[in-house]
């Protein structure tokens, strides 16, 4: 049944589309911009300040950018890097939350107040590295994997969402003859795929975008994620230009058409990701935030 | 059921396969080895890749040294940080590019982190020929710890377009007075003659180096000075500091430069003399060459314009105590050599020869410009590098010109010049021969004062500040010496007596005269 609408809430609907409208249009025009300027030439950035359509529209930096193997192989070590973390960041945070769940765990409260030490107290950033120095990470994927493998909030977020799963689907699951690691594989993963998906998407996100550890860890540079050439480049056509006489006579910085076209290139394939886990995604949020 | 058997089973084995992967390349990078002896070097690099390890150049540098080279390339805006941890960990490659004198590096070298190279850097045929006074600025705790990387020592002058000046009816650029006139006719007299109002004298940016060029034409000093009494004090100290505030202040109120300079980033200032909005640039003398290209990519210039008709340099111009000018510390950077990883005698002996070699004609060649007809051609004996180089090319030579330290001078093959370049070397030369470069006494001796390394920097933005403001106008005479007493107070008459202290102590180590570094205003 549809209610009759009052004059206020009809004033007030139109307000909060515009509003609403606006915002997004906000939200939208910058990105509108990078992907157009990365389309144009770069006399053309330089002399327009804004604009969503180039005039002389080129496919100069995008040939640039795949005509040599370079950018395509750190795209590729990204994709690595994100999938292998997020398995390796999954595998630990939801086995360790399914355990610590459990009320009955021995020493649960122990490692709980553990978990909750290191969301207090990090070690900062040269005893990380001289730990991974000495497990003999360096140079490979499983420094930038291993360290952060369990984000302690997220750790807590999917441990509450475990111990709020009706136990009897558990006991039931029990008497029908599985074991504990049936439970969790057979049972409660399959139900559990919004908030895996949600924390897949945290975690994934996390991994393509980061390039510090890779800075840190990484020195081959045949490795390097994406996102640290994104860095780079965008930097050197930035802040490090200021001091210029640090640099040699012939040294150009980059094209701006450049910068924009790797922003593009590096951000578009995690976009693209969320209207696939889009819907788990909501589902999750909402998941954690029911009560019985 | 088994779908999620299958899932666990692809999960596990995946992280496996990727893991095993990684370490086996890892493995397999590592055993490669042609010579007996493996150099290893941290340096930074600029651009958006480095020189891959199989580098036709890097492999023929490494058969004429007879060593494996083995780089480690840092993005330039994330080196100092690696280099910290690194230094906190231990874990040095044998040869470290070095930026400058921060604190954690002045530390390290204290404490024994690093080789001084001082008493052996004389023994070497390319090594020895590095000035005296290049060494000096370069020292820490008045030792030698690195193989500083040359720059020319007289690379500031005065850069402005011909064309514009011809336009405007200008045909000298002497004195200081000279400029001003230039760069009042170069802002109303339509020098584009294109009709419109839409040129600046000249244009600035936030890097507040043509400030402290300009400083030396009205006597004062660079960085620091020696006054009267025998101290040295520091530049904004002086008289000509606010004499030359004021003319920049002027300037500003004339509009003779763009407002908005305080906000204008020093990697998009030379785009402005490139689209044709400005005409002088009081900046490294290289500049010119490329404005001129811009100019001619935009489109501004016709193409067959030739450089010289575009472009002028004049090193300085006269104020009332003559020619002088600003020169750059000599160097940028330096290479060290790590004790961590180069334990012994023999070692180390070998690794300076090697770094020695870093100057010999066929490495600077290789590591400056690459492989003859594929990086560079040849014009009359000279190397003429390939414009637009396709990316799998440039990329062999990649970073590596961050590790030569170029000594000898011009040691390498002679550069093909254009009149523009030949012009641009020819002024820089004039530069170091006319004796108008004004030392900084202070530029080893400042990071060594403690005070200094621990409040220099917001002291030094203090100033920086103040400046911007000054020459705004949102600050008088009376609000920038509140900033000076302020300046004072916080720990800068400490600094001066820290300076002046290790100045005394110091001072026979100086391989300039006093007189060279005197403040005359």
């Amino acid at each position: 049944m549809k209610q009759n609408k009052t004059v206020a809430s009809t004033i007030f609907d139109v307000f909060n589309h515009v509003f609403l409208g606006i915002w997004a249009i906000i939200t939208v025009l910058p990105f509108l911009y990078v992907l157009a300027a990365s389309f144009a030439p770069d006399s053309e950035i330089k002399t327009r300040t804004f604009f969503i359509i180039p005039h002389n529209p080129t496919l100069l930096t995008y040939k640039f950018i795949f005509a040599s193997n370079y950018f395509l192989r750190s795209m590729f070590n990204s994709v690595i890097i994100t999938v292998g973390g997020t398995l390796v960041n999954l595998f630990f945070t939801f086995t360790m939350a399914y355990a610590l769940s459990k009320k009955h765990f021995i020493g649960r409260s122990i490692v709980l107040n553990g978990v909750i030490f290191t969301m207090l107290f990090g070690g900062g950033m040269i005893p990380t590295y001289l730990l991974v120095k000495s497990l003999g990470l360096l140079n490979s994927y499983w420094a930038l994997w291993l360290p952060g493998a369990i984000s302690p909030f997220n750790f807590f977020v999917v441990k509450n969402f475990f111990q709020e799963m009706p136990q009897d689907l558990e006991d039931a699951a029990r008497i029908d003859g599985c074991t504990e690691a049936q439970v969790l594989w057979k049972i409660i993963l399959p139900l559990s795929k919004p908030i895996i998906a949600t924390f897949a998407l945290f975690y994934g996100v996390g991994h393509w975008n980061s390039w510090f550890g890779a800075l840190l860890y990484i020195n081959d540079a045949e490795k390097w994620p994406v996102q640290l050439i994104l860095r780079q480049i965008v930097m050197l056509s930035t802040t490090l230009a200021s001091d210029l006489t640090q640099f040699d006579p012939n040294f150009q910085p980059p094209q701006e058409s450049l910068k924009m076209a790797i922003i593009v290139v590096a951000t578009l394939p995690i976009m693209l990701l969320y209207p696939w886990l889009q819907k788990y995604f909501i589902k999750g949020m909402f998941i954690g935030s029911l009560k019985e | 059921m088994s779908k999620v058997k299958k899932i666990l089973r692809l999960f596990v084995v995946s992280i496996c396969i990727v893991g095993l992967l990684l370490t086996s390349i890892g493995v397999l990078g590592a055993s490669k080895s042609k010579y007996s002896f493996k150099l290893t070097i941290m340096a930074q690099y600029f651009g958006t890749e480095p020189a891959p390890s199989n580098s036709p150049v890097i492999l023929k540098a490494e058969q004429y040294l007879k060593t494996d080279l083995e780089f480690t390339w840092v993005p330039a805006d994330g080196y100092n940080d690696k280099l910290n941890i690194m230094l906190a960990s231990g874990n040095l490659p044998m040869v470290v590019y070095v930026g400058g004198k921060t604190a954690s590096i002045i530390g390290a070298c204290k404490a024994g982190a690093f080789w001084e190279l001082g008493p052996y850097i004389k023994q070497y045929k390319n090594l020895k020929t590095i000035p005296d006074i290049v060494l000096w600025n370069s020292s820490i705790d008045g030792k030698i710890y690195g193989i500083p990387r040359s720059r020319t020592l007289g690379r500031n002058g005065i850069v402005y377009r011909k064309d514009w000046a011809k336009n405007v009816g200008i045909t000298k650029l002497e004195t200081i007075d000279d400029l001003y006139n230039m760069l009042k006719k170069f802002t109303y007299n339509d020098p584009d003659k294109n009709g419109k109002n839409d040129t600046y004298g000249m244009i600035v940016c936030n890097y507040n180096g043509p400030f402290y060029i300009t400083l030396t034409w009205f006597g004062g000093p660079n960085g620091w000075g020696l006054n009267k009494n025998g101290q040295l004090v520091p530049s904004f100290l002086t008289n000509a500091y606010l004499e030359n505030l004021k003319f920049w202040r002027k300037m500003y109120q004339e509009k003779l430069f763009n407002h908005d300079f305080p906000s204008v980033p020093g990697a998009r200032w030379e785009d402005y003399y490139s689209q044709g909005k400005g005409g002088v640039k009081i900046d490294v003398i290289d500049s010119a060459n490329r404005i001129y290209n811009g100019l001619k990519n935009n489109g501004i210039i016709p193409k067959d314009a030739k450089d010289t008709d575009i472009m002028d340099i004049v090193v300085s111009v006269k104020g009332k105590y003559g020619l002088r000018n600003m020169p750059t510390s000599g160097y940028s950077g330096y290479l060290m050599v790590s004790k961590t990883s180069v334990k012994d005698m023999n070692t180390f002996k070998k690794v300076m020869s090697i770094l020695d070699k870093f100057g010999d004609r066929t490495i600077q060649d290789l590591f400056g410009y690459g492989l003859p007809n594929r990086h560079y051609k040849l014009v009359d004996g000279k190397i003429d590098p390939i414009p637009n180089l396709p990316a799998d090319l440039s990329r062999e030579i990649s970073g590596l010109n961050q590790v030569l330290h170029f000594y000898p001078a011009n040691g390498g093959t002679p550069r093909y010049m254009t009149p523009l370049l030949q012009l641009q070397a020819d002024m820089q030369a004039l530069n170091e021969k006319l004796n108008i470069l004004v030392p900084n006494p202070a530029e080893a001796l400042i990071g060594m004062s403690d005070t200094y390394i621990k409040r220099g920097v917001t002291l030094d933005n203090m100033i920086e500040d103040a400046r911007v403001k000054y020459i705004t106008g949102q600050l008088n005479d009376q609000g920038f010496k509140k900033v000076l007493d302020n300046w004072r107070k916080q720990g800068g008459d400490q600094i001066i007596k820290e300076v002046n202290a290790l100045y005394r102590k110091y001072k026979k180590n100086i391989p300039y005269k006093e007189d060279l570094y005197k403040i005359l205003n």
